[in-house]
């Protein structure tokens, strides 16, 4: 694994300033957000991803859900997947989105 | 000691990590992080660690047992609460928290089983929740409760699900057992149905070789009744 500068943003905008000083953000993008990181980690472990500067936004204000007035949901980007998963009106009104996260991925990565 | 860590500092510059090609793993060698690899890329805390199996950090930090720095570049000041207790870290920001929790800290009862999340022999609790450590960097984790399985009971003071799977056998090589048990910890604050298909849902995140699954879902059932 490439090492890599840790940088903890104060808010959201630091977080996509720093990265849009990327070139780009397909694979092999020399800058990356970090959330729970069970996909960017592992893809780094395997030097298919190796950012050299790392984001991490997991303290950032992010990890809400919400109605919104044309009916739908806005959801944070840091919102576990669990949570998003269990949430209640994502159980009721979008059952198969609940049961996708659900079988997406096992318990401890999400 | 101080020689031998300026002579692994020498080798271990940027230059030489970043020039490196990916290690193929050797055969048996399941998780494609071999050993060799670990103290070639490591920093040099974790290289130290893995040579010399006492922990290098202060328990119990207080004026005169300062944080253990060897001056080698690259690394970075790390904070961890684990298990009720503070420890004053300094690793590579590519440790992964499963490798400063068994190479850095020496609580070895976490397991590396595949090293990229598929097998759930890392799990761990991080503010109760349970997590693949092998895929979370332990730099995320400053100010966070993380709990191990050394943290969950003691041979004189077992947590429930540890008497429940010592009492219905509920493993057989012990790999995969402290992972499991981490697991079905957390899987009771978690919102599980009740038949045992729901349990093998939940928990079909840790992987056992040697089958003990019946019993492992038997052990877990027997607590969540009790509860």
């Amino acid at each position: 694994m490439r090492t890599f500068e840790f940088i903890r943003p104060n808010d959201p905008a630091e977080a996509v300033a720093i990265a849009a000083q990327a070139e780009t953000a397909q694979q092999g993008a020399n800058i990356r957000f970090l959330a729970g990181g069970t996909t960017l980690l592992d893809l780094m472990k395997l030097n298919v991803e190796t950012p050299v500067r790392i984001i991490d936004i997991n303290r950032l204000p992010l990890d809400t859900i919400e109605s919104t007035p044309e009916g739908g949901l806005k959801i944070g980007a840091t919102l576990r997947n669990s949570d998003l998963a269990y949430h209640a009106k994502v159980r009721s009104d979008y059952p198969v989105l609940s049961q996708a996260i659900l079988s997406g991925v096992s318990p401890g990565s999400r | 000691m101080v020689d031998d860590l300026s002579r692994l500092e020498l080798t271990l510059s940027e230059a030489t990590i970043s020039d490196q090609k990916p290690k193929k793993p050797k055969s048996g060698d399941v998780s494609g992080f071999s050993r060799r690899s670990f103290l070639t890329t490591a920093g040099t805390v974790g290289v130290v660690a893995a040579l010399d199996a006492r922990p290098l950090v202060a328990e119990n930090p207080s004026a005169d047992q300062p944080e253990i720095d060897d001056h080698s570049t690259g690394t970075v000041s790390l904070p961890l609460r684990i298990n009720g207790k503070e420890y004053r870290l300094r690793v590579d920001p590519r440790t992964t928290l499963l490798d400063c929790l068994r190479e850095t800290v020496a609580l070895t009862g976490t397991k590396k089983g595949c090293d990229h999340g598929q097998c759930g022999a890392c799990t761990v609790h991080v503010n109760g929740r349970r997590v693949n450590s092998c895929l979370s960097l332990a730099l995320l984790h400053d100010g966070e409760d993380i709990t191990t399985i050394e943290g969950l009971g003691t041979p004189e003071n077992l947590h429930p699900m540890q008497a429940a799977f010592v009492a219905f056998d509920a493993y057989q090589c012990g790999y995969c057992t402290s992972g499991q048990i981490m697991s079905a910890v957390a899987l009771l604050n978690e919102p599980c149905g009740p038949e045992d298909a729901d349990v093998k849902e939940l928990m079909s995140g840790n992987i056992c070789r040697c089958g003990a699954y019946p019993n492992i879902v038997a052990a877990i059932q027997q607590v969540r009744n009790k509860a």
